[in-house]
Parts: C-alpha cells; sequence; structure tokens
C-alpha cells in the first residue's frame, strides 16, 4: 500500500495537527488509517496515500457547507435508510437509464419505490460496468442480476463491502464480501468487476446529501 | 432521562441517563452515556463514559474509553486499560492519568498530566514547581508524544513534540521536536534534537 506520512499529509494539505485531530474526533477520518510504523526518528504514523488525500480533499471542500455534526453523518459508515426516490435514480448520472429500465421491467410490479445507499452503490457499479462491457454483457442479463443481488444487499451492514461481478460457464453471478478478504478465484472463471461499494458510496453521499437522514433532519428544521 | 444521586455507596447500570452526581461512592457497569457527571466522592467506571460535561473533583478510575465535550479535572482521574481520551475542552488543576492517548481541542493543564500521546489543536501544560521543590519532586508531567498546532509546555518531560507554533518553557526535557512556525526555548529546558523550518522567537 502506497502511504504517506503525517507531516508530509500536513504539507501538501494545509491543514493544521488540530484539524486532523478534529476530524479523527469527529469520526471523519477512520481510526484505521492512522497506521505506526517505526522510523528513524522514532515512531510515525502515516496513513494511505490516496484515501487520506481525497478524504482531505472532500472534507475541505464540504467543510463550509455543512456543520462538522453533517459531514460525520454523510462520511460515516451508517447506510440504513432510504437514500434516492426510483425517479432520483433513474435521473442520476451514475445510473445507466438503459439498464435502470430494464430493472424495471424485470421487476414489475414488486419494483422497488426507494433505493438505500448501498443498493444505489451497487446499481452505480454495475452500470459502470455496463457502460464499458456492454459487448459482452447485455442489459437484460445485468438486470436480472441486480434484481437478484439486492435483497442481499439489504442484509450488509457498513459501507465495507467488495462487489464481485463474474462469469461462470454461461451464466453472471454477483458476490458481495467484506472488502478486507479479497476473493481468489481458479482460471475458469472470468472476473468482469471487482469494486468497493464503500468508495463509491462516499461520492454518492458527497454528491446527494439530501438522501442522508441527519442532513435531512437539519433541513427540515431550517424551514420551520 | 434520569438523573441519578449518589451520597452513600451505590452501583450505575449501563445506560443513558441525565445528570449523575456521585458524592460518595459509585461503581458503574457497563457503557455509560450521560449528560453531565459531577465527581465529588469517587467513582469506578467498569465500562466506557460519554457525557456532554464532566467534573471530577474527587477521584475516578475509568476502565475504557472516555469522550466528553468539556471536562474538567480538579481531583484525580485515571484511565486504566481504556485507549483514549477524548474531549472539545480540557481543564485539569488535578492529575490526569492515561497509558493511551488524549486528544482534545482545548487543552489546559495545571497539574500533573502523564499519557502516552497527548494531541489535539491547542495544547498548555505548566507543571512547573520551584526550584526548591524540584529537589523533592520529581516526577512531572510526562508523555511519549505531544502533537498539536499551538504548544505551550513548561515542566514536561517529553520524548516527541510536533507543532506549529511551541513555547517550551522552563524545566522541559525534549528528545526530539519538529516545529514548523514559531519556536521559543526558555534556557532552562533542554531539547536534543530540533527540526523543521521556524522561526526562532526567544524571549
Amino acid at each position: 500500500m502506497d502511504l504517506i506520512s503525517k507531516k508530509e499529509l500536513l504539507e501538501q494539505t494545509g491543514i493544521s495537527y488540530g484539524q486532523l485531530y478534529r476530524w479523527k474526533r469527529e469520526r471523519l477520518i477512520p481510526e484505521d488509517w492512522f497506521i505506526k510504523q517505526a522510523s528513524y526518528t522514532g515512531q510515525e504514523t502515516f496513513f494511505p496515500r490516496e484515501q487520506i488525500l481525497s478524504r482531505v480533499t472532500a472534507i475541505l471542500q464540504a467543510k463550509d457547507q455543512y456543520s462538522l455534526e453533517e459531514l460525520a453523518a454523510i462520511l460515516s459508515p451508517e447506510a440504513a435508510g432510504a437514500f434516492l426516490s426510483a425517479e432520483k435514480l433513474a435521473a442520476a448520472e451514475e445510473i445507466d437509464s438503459g439498464l435502470f429500465h430494464q430493472l424495471s421491467q424485470a421487476a414489475g410490479p414488486s419494483e422497488k419505490k426507494e433505493y438505500t445507499l448501498l443498493e444505489t452503490a451497487l446499481l452505480a457499479e454495475l452500470s459502470a460496468l455496463y457502460r464499458t462491457e456492454n459487448q459482452r454483457i447485455t442489459g437484460k442479463e445485468l438486470a436480472e442480476l441486480a434484481l437478484q443481488a439486492l435483497p442481499a444487499v439489504g442484509e450488509l451492514h457498513g459501507l465495507d463491502h467488495l462487489c464481485t461481478v463474474f462469469r461462470s460457464g454461461e451464466r453472471l453471478h454477483l458476490v458481495l464480501s467484506r472488502a478486507a478478504s479479497p476473493l481468489y478465484f481458479d482460471s475458469g472463471v472470468k472476473v468482469l468487476l471487482s469494486a468497493p461499494l464503500g468508495e463509491r458510496a462516499n461520492q454518492l453521499k458527497l454528491k446527494y446529501p439530501a438522501g442522508i437522514p441527519a442532513v435531512q433532519r437539519k433541513a427540515g428544521t431550517d424551514h420551520e | 432521562m434520569n438523573d441519578i444521586r449518589i451520597d452513600g455507596k451505590g452501583t450505575i447500570a449501563g445506560g443513558e441517563y441525565g445528570a449523575i452526581k456521585v458524592n460518595g461512592f459509585a461503581q458503574s457497569e457497563g457503557d455509560v452515556r450521560a449528560a453531565s457527571v459531577d465527581v465529588d466522592g469517587t467513582m469506578n467506571c467498569r465500562g466506557s463514559l460519554t457525557a456532554d460535561l464532566l467534573d471530577c473533583d474527587g477521584a475516578m478510575k475509568i476502565e475504557a474509553d472516555l469522550r466528553v465535550k468539556k471536562m474538567m479535572v480538579d481531583g484525580m482521574l485515571r484511565v486504566t486499560s481504556g485507549r483514549e481520551i477524548e474531549a472539545e475542552e480540557l481543564f485539569c488543576d488535578g492529575s490526569l492519568h492515561i497509558d493511551g492517548q488524549i486528544s482534545a481541542d482545548k487543552m489546559v493543564v495545571n497539574g500533573l498530566i502523564r499519557a502516552r500521546e497527548i494531541v489535539g489543536d491547542q495544547i498548555t501544560i505548566s507543571s512547573s514547581v520551584g526550584r526548591l521543590a524540584r529537589l523533592f519532586i520529581h516526577n512531572g508531567s510526562k508523555a511519549d508524544l505531544i502533537e498539536a498546532t499551538t504548544i505551550r509546555l513548561s515542566g514536561v518531560t517529553a520524548k516527541a513534540v510536533n507543532g506549529q507554533d511551541i513555547v517550551v518553557g522552563p524545566f522541559c526535557e525534549i528528545d526530539s521536536l519538529d516545529c514548523s512556525g514559531t519556536l521559543s526555548v526558555d534556557p532552562t529546558a533542554t531539547i536534543q534534537r530540533a527540526t523543521g523550518s521556524f522561526v526562532r522567537n526567544d524571549r
């Protein structure tokens, strides 16, 4: 893993020690990103470079717009509850409209009215897959796969999950696993997609913060 | 939420409370959340403690993490087997002891503090004892690492001190110091090694 030292992080992003530790206390930066390693000056703290830089940038961008509490809600791994309605989902650019249309056709009368954050993230990943691989995958089989996978997503807790789509024989399959434990397949299996849902979910949260319950409550009190 | 007042001896079950006031001896079992905790007697927490306000004039022992908005310690507070104390504001005129990390936005210590790491935004620790008393008292405030935006220390022994603006006051003993803003050092303080692009601003 590519690491960045604490000092380098502060120099590169221009944040202070105070901000870094405040954000850690507010759970905006996960504790397991603070990696202690021995160095020639004693002990030093390192961070996973890409993750921390994108997180700090996200916090700096959003901090004027939201309070720390709201930000924590946006960035925290809590994912319960409805995130986007079916109409908003269909309009979102992350969701392929062709695929979504197929999905609602395949679902028929049992089509969902509201989607949770993880479900939205899953559909966004499948849409991205569909857009790049539409030569090899038909919208119909992907829609059917999504329909079968959605109930399984509902059972997950937290955001740290890996979504793996693979083809075995003629059929397309999807596996959800903990992000920390990657899957290894035999050579007969063709892996089409292996994407961390948490990353996608965090992007979606920053883009559509109205779906976060804490932000909804805040918006509600502002109107009164 | 219920308020609890213990004047004699009592046990507090884990859960959520309003105001907890301990004048006698209390023991909590499980994780406790409260709006305020005021200890003038003795309190042992067998689980974590989360509160908006903690005022400890007596003695407290916490066997897990402590998370508060504001805390004032005029007595003694010890965190054993917990990993961290998290506070927005921390004022200590008594003694504070943890074998882990203290993280606070604003920290003012005029007593004794011992921790592995003390981190935050503005940290002031003055544990100076007079020249005469120094003959008898050898154990001042100690930490492996003190790291914050602005740091003012006196009578503190630390392995590493990192910050933007640092004032090293009398009788500090520091192994390595890294400073990116201004640094001022008292003549009675010793610093083994100083790094960073700082401006000396000795008084």
